[in-house]
């Protein structure tokens, strides 16, 4: 049982809005690639931190034992609201980029890809949480800087360690995950967004107030 | 006979925003809407009676909004559809125009231009 449960009409609405948030941010990275980039429904749930690093490896688009890269990145609104995104790419996604930046094979190691996917990722993330957010908040979101926290582990390696741990403080939290793919150039990765307890109760009340409104 | 309409979304808050824009522009008017919350969900509608207008969301679970226009041209059934969607790449306006659609209205929805597309495609 969560300390917090959300409506099935609140987690419709909320699926809603992630869909049109998600929308914006594969229109900004299919700009980027010039391809056209798949979505699915966005999945989204509520669940015990505990629990989590089972789910990431369940829903990843990547295999768990298949080495991947972590980018994750913390964000807040005004103290109402706390989280955390995370995009997961695998190393066949990583290769895609060479192109877009003139990169070959040999300058696999280039710390030039490292700071793109830093770029990429705090765009998607950074782009598609604005969009949500602003439907949510007045005050703007901010962002802190994205790290990669992984490139070394496999998927299983990562969600025990990447997230349980720093996940432990908050109990229940609400996660997201949205998929990106563009088939032509192999480019997949994970988007995940995690809101902490505290930031749940909040976010139901507006949840509340907008299906009020609509009826 | 009434006028029927079926509402394609897998967000129950999607069809009811469209569903209380629809019925104000009905109002007085005979007219029957149905709904479907995926593509296969849709297409069992169909099969049963065939609408005379269609709204439809891409992004669903099971069978999605492109899958849905495929099915329908493979069985020749060509119903008049307004695409509402999340996707704003203009390559998805492009695929689902190629597939028939009449016009595609991004989301959210807005009652102004549910309103300025119906009447664009002569349906109020």
């Amino acid at each position: 049982m969560n300390s917090i449960e959300f409506s099935h009409e609140e987690y419709d609405l909320l699926t809603e809005l992630i869909n049109v948030s998600m929308g914006k941010s594969a229109a900004e990275l299919a700009k980027l690639f010039n391809h056209f980039v798949k979505l699915k429904v966005p999945a989204l749930n509520i669940e015990s931190s505990e629990v989590l690093p089972e789910t990431i490896i369940k829903s990843s688009l990547f295999g768990e034992l298949e080495k991947v890269i972590v980018i994750q990145q913390k964000f807040h609104n005004d103290y109402s609201l706390k989280g955390e995104g995370a995009i997961i790419l695998n190393y066949k996604t990583r290769q895609t980029i060479l192109p877009l930046l003139e990169l070959t094979e040999d300058d696999i190691g280039s710390e030039e890809i490292n700071d793109f996917l830093l770029e990429l990722s705090g765009q998607l993330i950074s782009s598609c949480l604005s969009n949500l957010l602003m439907e949510f908040f007045k005050s703007p979101t901010t962002f802190e800087s994205p790290a990669i926290t992984s490139k070394e582990e496999n998927l299983r390696q990562v969600a025990y360690k990447s997230f349980e741990f720093g996940y432990q403080q908050y109990g229940d939290i609400l996660y997201s995950k949205i998929d990106f793919i563009i088939d032509v150039v192999n480019f997949q990765c994970d988007l995940f967004f995690f809101i902490d307890t505290e930031s749940l109760s909040h976010l139901q009340k507006i949840l509340q107030k907008i299906l009020e409104e609509s009826s | 006979m009434s006028f029927t309409i079926l509402i394609v979304d897998d967000s129950e808050f999607a069809r009811k925003v469209l569903k209380k824009s629809l019925h104000s522009f009905f109002t007085g008017k005979d007219y029957a809407l149905s709904e479907a919350g995926n593509g296969e969900e849709a297409l069992g509608k169909i099969k049963e009676s065939v609408p005379h207008f269609m709204f439809l969301d891409l992004t669903m679970p099971v069978m999605d909004g492109y899958e849905l226009l495929e099915e329908l041209k493979t069985l020749d059934l060509n119903i008049p559809t307004v695409v509402i969607s999340a996707d704003i790449q203009e390559e998805a306006e492009k695929k689902v125009k190629e597939l028939g659609v009449l016009g595609f209205l991004n989301k959210p929805l807005n009652q102004d231009r549910i309103a300025d597309l119906l009447k664009e495609v002569n349906i109020i």
